[in-house]
Formats: C-alpha cells, structure tokens, sequence
C-alpha cells in the first residue's frame, strides 16, 4: 500500500470502499455549505476520511452557545470571535494535512452559489434554514451536481439525497420554504448534540457512496430519526419525481437562482439596524410566534407587532404582521437574515 | 383502519399521539384527529385548508397526491404519517 494510503488501512479494508474507492476520494472535490452543527461533524468525517478537497463556506462567528454541538469549536474560539470556517480549518489542518481545505467566510446567496460550485462533485447540507436549501436545489438542477439535504430539530431529523434531473428534488418534496412564522427552529425548540451527529453521519455515509463510486446503492427515500425515540422510518420517493409535477426539476424553475425568490434585506443607515422582508408579503399569527420565542428571549406584543429581546443580548427583532421584521443591534445584513431564519423561521 | 402518526416533533409538542380512524379520504381523517386535538390544525393546514408548505403526508410510506383537497384515499391504509420539513442543522 501507498504510503500516503496507509493512514485509511481501515476503511480500505472495509471491501467496498478498497484501494480504488480510497483513490477516486482523494480524487474528489466537495462543496460544504454551513459549518455549524452539520457542518462540523461532516467536515471533520471527510476530512479524517480522506476527501480530495473541501470548500467549506459559511457566513457566522463562533458564539458560546455552539459548543454544546459544533464539535470542531472550543472556548478560545469563543474568546476570539473566530468566523467559523477558519476556526474549523485550523483543526482540519491538524487532522488531516492531505485534504486541501478551502475555508470561505461568505453568505451564500443567489450571486455567489455558482461560483462555489464549480468544480465540485458533490454539494453537501450544513445549513440551518430553508432559504439556503431551495438555493443548493437550484444551484444543482442546474449544474448537475447531486446534493445531501438534511434539517433537524430536537431529538428529531430527517435526511435525503438529491440525484438532479434522476431522483426527486427539495421541491418535489416540499413547493416552498414554510411560511414565516409557521416552523420552529432549534434556536426556539432546542436541539440535541447526538440529533445533529447522527444526521451528520448518514450525510457522510451517502457522500462516501457517491464519492467512491457506489451512487447506485442509494435508495430513493427520506429518512426520518428520532434519536429519543429510538425510531427510524423510510419513506418511498421513488415516483415522487414522476407525479409531482414540479416547477424546479420537470419544468426548469429557478426561483431561488435567479434571485426572485428569497428574503431581501435593508440596511438602515445610521439605526444599527437591518429590515428583512419576506419575498411574498405574509399574515403572520404573531400570538403563536410569540409562544414560540417564549422560550428563547423577552417578549412584548400588540395587535400590530412583537418586540423580541434575545436572552443575554442587545440584539432585538421587531416583527411585523406582514412578515417584515427589523433587527436592531448590528448593521451586517447577513447577520441580520441569519437570525430572522433562526427566529421567526423561513 | 389507518393509524395517523404525527412527526415526532408535533407529537411531543401539542402531544398527538397515534390514532386509529375510521375515514375514507386524508381530509376526514384529519377532521377527526382535529376534533380531539384543534390546535393541530395550524400546524398542518394554511386558513385555506391546504397542506402547509413544510408539511407532507405519507399513505403507507408514499407521499400522497392531492395537497389541496387531501383527497388521497386512505379506507384501505394502514398509517399515514404527518411530516414537517425541518429547517434545523
Ligand atoms: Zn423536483
């Protein structure tokens, strides 16, 4: 063997991976998107695992509240206010000096997904909102590039993997991203650490298939977990793609792409603060909006909108009926619709 | 006879759990789950009665066909399951 091989004697002994799947990962190339919970455990098992080269982007800061899931972060992290894929790739690098990492401190958006892309082949799902995630659907409809989705909340989660143009979509599955309002998120919910890593590894499980030549044996299906349960189902989406009749993969629709879709952000000079605004204008029920963010920070409400103070912080959203919101206490528009995602949800 | 079986997430969260009903189509079968449990309706339903954008039913592991009329035929099911799409990770 290779020297260069021998630190993966064990997943090559693992028979259908072998020498030949080791070399065709280390002869390939994948776009991370997010490095938060998902994303940490994903790049550090392709990492250890040998992948060729990881583009990992993400647009956050480590904050303290991560460490209980975000496993390549530590306190120093915190302290110095690290963006989160350069924390991550210092450990990376210490891990495994053989994978080129491609740290990009960005907000992916309808300008730049492409561009992240290109060359890779595979694109994998570390995001924490819906907005992103109709995006990757797009951005691989129309290059071609398969993709692992997969969202958790809880002790619960779901995972599928995306064969554009052959298997069923995100859109497919699901039209449009949820109403604002309507979802909870695990910055209202909670989520457990285990949650994330088993989702994370199935993840890296179907991405190791596809990356040593094994795309064949994955199946057609969502797949549902809870951890707290014990519970696992599979749902059938082997004629999803057929009878959907879905704008995005039987039609060529690329709402999120083009950019027609997605929220809009203003900055409001000299107020610290941002507007995020919805792309279709919305009734929320702010009464159950505001039972949700209960949990999560101070509340004060009237018939017209919600003030919402987050625990321990500065930073305060007002929202809208509409589904408008504004966030005072930064002037960073991806900050800005990082926390309406995790708040009001999209 | 079909079980209805709600995410895990809607069933610690408005506490749901399975039941067995006697229904012909999707829509009856919620509106009898809806019956011993109302808040449930927003978590599934838009205020036109539809199938929410995050939200997909399974007859038997199958994803239904009619989101609008939940006239997906269910006498002869055994479970359908109620899905949210979960935006967390
Ligand atoms: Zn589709």
């Amino acid at each position: 063997m290779n020297d260069d091989l021998k630190r993966y004697s064990r997943q090559i002994l693992f028979a259908p991976i072998g020498e030949a799947g080791q070399e065709r990962l280390r002869a390939s190339r994948v776009l991370l998107c997010g490095c938060g919970a998902l994303g940490t455990v994903i790049a550090e098992t392709l990492t250890r695992a040998g992948v060729g080269h990881l583009r990992i982007v993400d647009r956050d800061f480590v904050d303290l509240s991560n460490l209980q899931r975000q496993v390549l972060f530590d306190e120093l992290d915190v302290e110095e206010r690290l963006p989160k894929v350069i924390a991550a790739s210092q450990k990376l690098k210490a891990i495994n000096h053989q994978v080129t990492l491609e740290p990009i401190v960005a907000d992916i958006d309808h300008t730049n997904i492409l561009e992240f892309a290109r060359g890779v082949d595979l694109i994998l799902d570390g995001t924490d909102n819906f907005e992103i995630r109709f995006l990757i659907n797009d951005a691989s409809l129309e290059t071609g590039i398969p993709w692992i989705y997969a969202g958790c909340l809880g002790s619960h989660g779901q995972f599928m993997t995306i064969f554009p143009n052959q298997s069923a979509c995100l859109r497919c599955l699901m039209d449009q991203v949820p109403d604002p309002g309507t979802t909870q998120t695990c910055d209202t919910a909670g989520i457990l650490g285990p949650t994330v890593s088993i989702l994370a590894s199935f993840q890296c499980v179907e991405a190791l298939k596809i990356l040593t030549g094994h795309a064949d044996e994955i199946e057609p299906m969502l797949t549902i977990i809870d951890i707290w349960q014990t519970t696992f189902r599979r749902m059938s989406l082997a004629d999803l793609r057929d009878r959907a009749d879905c704008p995005a993969c039987q039609h060529g629709e690329r709402l999120w792409l083009s950019g027609r879709a997605g929220s809009q952000t203003t900055v409001l000079c000299g107020r610290n603060a941002v507007q995020v605004s919805p792309s279709e204008r919305k009734t929320l029920d702010l009464d159950q909006l505001a039972e949700r963010l209960a949990t999560a920070g101070e509340i004060q409400a009237n018939p017209f909108l919600l003030r919402f103070r987050l625990t321990n912080s500065e930073t305060e959203l007002t929202i809208f009926r509409d589904g408008r919101a504004i966030v005072q206490g930064t002037d960073d528009a991806a900050v800005a619709k990082g926390l309406y995602a995790r708040y009001v949800g999209n | 006879m079909p079980r209805i079986h709600f995410t895990p997430h809607l069933k610690n969260h408005l506490d749901c759990p399975p039941q067995d009903v006697t229904a012909a189509t999707l829509r009856e079968a919620l509106e009898i789950v809806f019956q011993a449990n109302p808040r449930l309706r927003s978590y599934l339903l838009d205020d036109q009665g539809h199938l929410r954008k995050h939200v997909t039913a399974f007859i038997d592991s199958t994803p239904i066909n009619d989101r609008v009329n939940l006239s997906d035929d269910v006498s002869r099911a055994k479970e359908v399951y109620l899905l949210q799409a979960l935006s967390g990770g």
